[in-house]
């Protein structure tokens, strides 16, 4: 690439990066400056004095250890769970034909049409019948599925050339065998982008998990964030500082699958 | 002999049963109970101080166990979504209009009997506020379904320091609020004055201007000259800039922080996010028009119905939380207000306001009783609250002439 | 093609489905219907799920609100602003990432940093940027010596910002995904174009754009859906629902009718008319993908 394509492409990529990544440097300074520094007018860039005490004082306003754990674990199952279900449906999908496949796929995708506002209250009574109030798998249960994540793997799967199927199913390749040997390598990348998603959203709900949970042994990180927020306004010196803490992990995660990604399948040709 | 220990056993029957009140006969030894609330932060630790002494101090070996769950919204995601199905706390906490919604459930429990009650009735109840008392019985058959908890009022915090520096008074009347905002902005070439909540500013200064605003059977008053004269104050100021709305700062206290602004009405339960180290504040009470009325705000408790022991346990705790000490202790500690009258005289309560360290406490509760004035509660009334506010936010922002945006607020609840 | 769908084929499609459909019947459909079930009612007790008088008055009630018209106007726009625009936004800097030059990791870190930054510091800073009096925007904007804009005050402008909010939100999602479909394209196929000397925009225009196009095609469905249900964006920029309800979307309409107006009927037919809606859009871009997309 010569040098002028050179120039212009890392001026775009920074400028770019400094207009996405502003809210991000916000929130860290902010969780270093005082209530009056965040909301100062004229704007305060840096704070005069740095209040590490923030992240002190914030810790104290709920067990974040515990949601910390609590997080980790519905994140996880959420993920693998969802991948799992994820790639038999898609599989399902792509490479199975079956009639009226378009019109189930469609009827799903309209699942998404909805506001979940509207769907919370009975899903609540369902977690109520099944006992499971208050319980982890009533944060992990019912995510495990999700059209969203089976159309992108569909579009990944739709990709790797039909023949390759057939031609494996006449030298009496099992479906099953034919998905986990050869479609699931394939899509390494999506499948990658899907559970960084998955996770992540998993990370940052907090919605439901706030109607499911009643005690603080069952809670997450994200409820914890609450309780900066009152009805007279929000402590955001110490949100931000939680709010630090909360996404670290997010980052490193981010930073570790990312590599995959980049380092991701070149797609032969027809392998044997 | 003995047909008269018959006539002695049945007169003594007699006087029991109808002479000073009934009681409750149900057992409330050892219960454990849910109270789902919305405090955290400083108010979740002033709610778990008090927890903790009911729970080591009542002689029934009661236990409360205290939960938060989220902000009032969450709070009331989540009570619906309990009632629905049917499995919920024994007390939680929640704004007069979302439990007269919870009504519909049947699951809401009337209090006027245990209120009453001979040997676990609230004493002295005519102690607690009486706002607070007529509020938490304007539900639409007029009984107590809820108790007062953590309530707030309104006060005009004001920068002590720019007051004092440029010899101004403290405006305690809208002639005179007009006049030093007017002066302020002469110096400062800023807004003086703003109102946190629109709807407040038209209940409040359309009965201040002797206008009337709504009621229990939902009659709308509204659309009057008072309302409007008392709207059109406000929106003549803001467009000649010397009010203005709290806006795109969500609250006036950043604004006031800033000395962007030098004096605004906002509620006491604020207090904690006013003050910067450049200046001293104070808050001294609202100005009146033709009429001294305030508003009178924050959510109740109420008890969800569950066994007669636990309904009664409950209810005790419910009567702790009210005693003087009690309300005391949780405004000195909590962003509220007590809801006694006693409570205020107090050696705790006056030392605290004497430290100066919130004047709002003692501008909050320095109010008349008949001052006070509240929104009744039935389920539609958030809605005529939206409508006001709607009908202030459209004149002040040049939508709509005041009179027109007060017509279409009527229109849109008076169906 | 594989000979006729049989017994077997059902019954094996069937298999794979079953946890996914499992989850998803139970926890979005079934609910789905019983909301669709409480719109037909004037009355409704949620809590002892009884309703009185069926009928569609509901439907005729939110027909008639003027609240409804505006939120769908409002919903509208942002959705046919925010799609295109942030698509090709995103698309444009995926392809701008997907090259062999120094630091290209870090650009990406940066640039998927806003999926995971809190919510309520993303709407705080924005709320900086957009300030009347001291806010960024309006920095650049004297500076260029044009007049300051009342972002978040003026109902005229309201929309436009959430618009921008938007847009600026949707940018990491779309990037990501676009990026790993580049990257997931053959590089033989770039390989062959450079032996025959073709210029870059033939390159993209002939080779990445018709490879990337399943994903490209997801991206602007899920993107529509999805824009159309704002709601989240508009809580963390206003607080409420903008100056004099200027920011009124749809989702934000039927929340406050559910939990706030407490009409929950109301509520449920404003769901079905938008859920119809949406279904109806929805159709009309999967018929013009099924036209542009090459697997």
């Amino acid at each position: 690439m010569n040098n002028i394509r050179k120039i212009i492409v890392y001026t775009l990529l920074t400028i770019g990066a400094l207009i996405m990544i502003f809210p991000f440097f916000w929130m860290i300074t902010g969780s270093i400056k005082t209530y009056n520094e965040i909301i100062g007018n004229p704007i305060v860039w840096w704070p005069k004095k740095i209040m590490w005490e923030n992240y002190v004082i914030a810790s104290e306003y709920a067990p974040f250890l515990t949601y910390f754990k609590n997080t980790v674990i519905v994140s996880f199952f959420n993920t693998f769970i969802t991948l799992f279900t994820t790639i038999l449906a898609a599989f399902a999908f792509s490479r199975l034909e079956f009639k009226g496949r378009d019109t189930l796929f469609s009827i799903l995708l309209s699942t998404l049409m909805v506001p979940s506002q509207m769907l919370i209250i009975t899903n609540y009574v369902t977690i109520v019948r099944l006992d499971l109030i208050n319980t982890l798998p009533a944060l992990i249960i019912p995510f495990t599925a999700s059209i969203f994540y089976i159309y992108m793997l569909r579009q990944f799967f739709n990709q790797i050339p039909h023949q390759l199927y057939l031609a494996a199913k006449v030298d009496g390749c099992s479906d099953w065998k034919y998905m986990w040997k050869i479609m699931v390598p394939n899509a390494k990348n999506a499948l990658i982008t899907i559970g960084l998603f998955n996770w992540i959203a998993s990370w940052n709900a907090y919605i439901w998990p706030l109607l499911v949970t009643q005690s603080d042994e069952k809670r997450v990180l994200s409820i914890g964030l609450k309780y900066f927020s009152g009805e007279a306004g929000t402590d955001f010196e110490l949100l931000m500082a939680a709010g630090t803490i909360v996404i670290l992990p997010l980052l490193i995660l981010y930073l570790f699958a990312r590599r995959y990604i980049i380092e991701g399948v070149s797609r032969g040709g027809i392998k044997g | 002999m003995k047909k008269v220990l018959a006539l002695i056993l049945a007169l003594t029957l007699a006087f029991t049963l109808a002479g000073c009140g009934t009681t409750n006969d149900a057992n409330p030894e050892g219960v454990t109970l849910q109270f789902w609330h919305a405090m955290s932060g400083p108010n979740g630790e002033a709610l778990d101080y008090l927890v903790a002494k009911f729970n080591e101090e009542n002689e029934y070996d009661i236990t409360i166990e205290a939960t938060y769950q989220g902000g009032y919204t969450d709070l009331h995601q989540k009570i619906v979504a309990a009632l629905t199905a049917g499995e919920t706390p024994h007390i939680a906490q929640a704004y007069g209009n979302n439990i007269a919604v919870y009504m519909d459930s049947d699951a809401i429990v009337q209090l006027d009997s245990y209120i009453d009650d001979r040997t676990y009735g609230i004493d002295d109840f005519n102690d607690i506020i009486e706002g607070y008392r007529t509020e938490n019985s304007s539900y639409q058959d007029g009984h107590f379904y809820s108790l007062p908890f953590n309530k707030s009022t309104e006060v005009l915090y004001y920068n002590k320091t720019f007051f004092e520096a440029n010899n101004l008074e403290v405006p305690t009347t809208w002639e005179e609020l007009e006049t030093v905002s007017k002066a302020i902005t002469a110096i400062t070439g800023k807004p003086a004055f703003g109102y946190d909540s629109l709807s407040n500013l038209f209940i409040t200064w359309t009965q201040q201007n002797g206008g009337k605003y709504t009621d229990s059977e939902e009659n709308v008053y509204f659309n009057s000259e008072e309302a409007i004269e008392a709207v059109q104050f406000f929106v003549d100021g803001c467009e000649e800039g010397y009010f203005r709305i709290a806006g795109e700062d969500r609250y006036l206290s950043g604004p006031f922080n800033n000395q962007d602004v030098m004096m605004f009405i906002g509620s006491t339960s604020g207090s904690k996010y006013v003050g910067a180290d450049t200046f001293e504040w104070n808050s001294a009470q609202v100005p009146f028009g033709k009429e001294e009325k305030v508003i009178q705000q924050g959510s109740n408790m109420f008890m969800l119905k569950s066994t007669e022991e636990e309904q009664l346990a409950t209810f005790i705790f419910m009567d702790f939380l009210t005693q003087a000490e009690n309300t005391a202790e949780w405004a000195i500690r909590s962003g509220y207000l007590p809801v006694r009258e006693s409570a205020r005289e107090l050696d705790i309560y006056v030392e605290f306001v004497a430290s100066g360290e919130n004047p709002t406490k003692d501008t909050g509760t320095s109010y008349e009783p008949d001052w006070y004035i509240f929104d009744p509660i039935f389920p539609d009334s958030y809605d005529y609250r939206m409508a006001v506010q709607a009908a202030v936010e459209e004149a002040v922002l040049g939508e709509k002439t005041v009179a027109q945006a007060i017509q279409d607020a009527y229109d849109s609840v008076a169906n | 093609m594989v000979g006729k769908t049989t017994k077997k084929t059902y019954l094996q499609a069937f298999l794979y489905l079953l946890p996914a459909l499992l989850i998803i019947f139970t926890f979005v459909i079934y609910p789905l219907i019983r909301s669709f079930y409480m719109s037909f009612f004037t009355d409704y007790n949620i809590f002892k799920h009884t309703g009185s008088g069926f009928g569609f008055v509901s439907y005729v009630k939110v027909l008639q609100s003027e609240t409804f018209w505006k939120a769908l106007k409002n919903t509208a726009i942002y959705t046919a602003v925010v799609v295109p625009i942030s698509i090709i936004i995103s698309l444009g800097i995926a392809v701008l990432l997907n090259n062999k030059l120094k630091g290209m990791k870090i650009f990406e870190t940066l640039y998927f940093l806003p999926y995971i930054t809190n919510v309520i510091a993303i709407g705080l800073a924005f709320r900086f940027i957009f300030h009347s009096n001291y806010g960024f925007l309006n920095y650049i904007l004297t500076g260029l010596g044009m007049d300051p804009v009342v972002w978040l005050n003026d109902t005229k402008y309201a929309l436009i910002s959430l618009i921008i909010f938007g847009i600026w939100g949707g940018l990491a999602f779309k990037i990501v995904v676009f990026l790993a479909g580049l990257q997931g394209i053959d590089k033989q196929y770039y390989q062959a174009a450079k032996v025959d000397g073709a210029s870059k925009w033939t390159v993209f225009r002939r080779i990445t754009l018709p490879l990337l196009s399943p994903m490209i095609a997801y991206i602007t469905v899920i993107s529509l859906i999805g824009s159309f249900k704002v709601y989240v964006e508009v809580v963390g920029l206003f607080g409420n629902a903008g100056p004099a309800d200027s920011a009124m979307t749809l989702v934000y309409y039927i929340y406050e009718l559910f939990y706030s107006s407490y009409k929950p009927v109301l509520a449920a037919a404003a769901s079905v008319i938008m859920f119809g809606i949406i279904l109806i859009l929805t159709f009309i871009q999967l018929a013009l993908n099924k036209r542009n997309v090459h697997y």
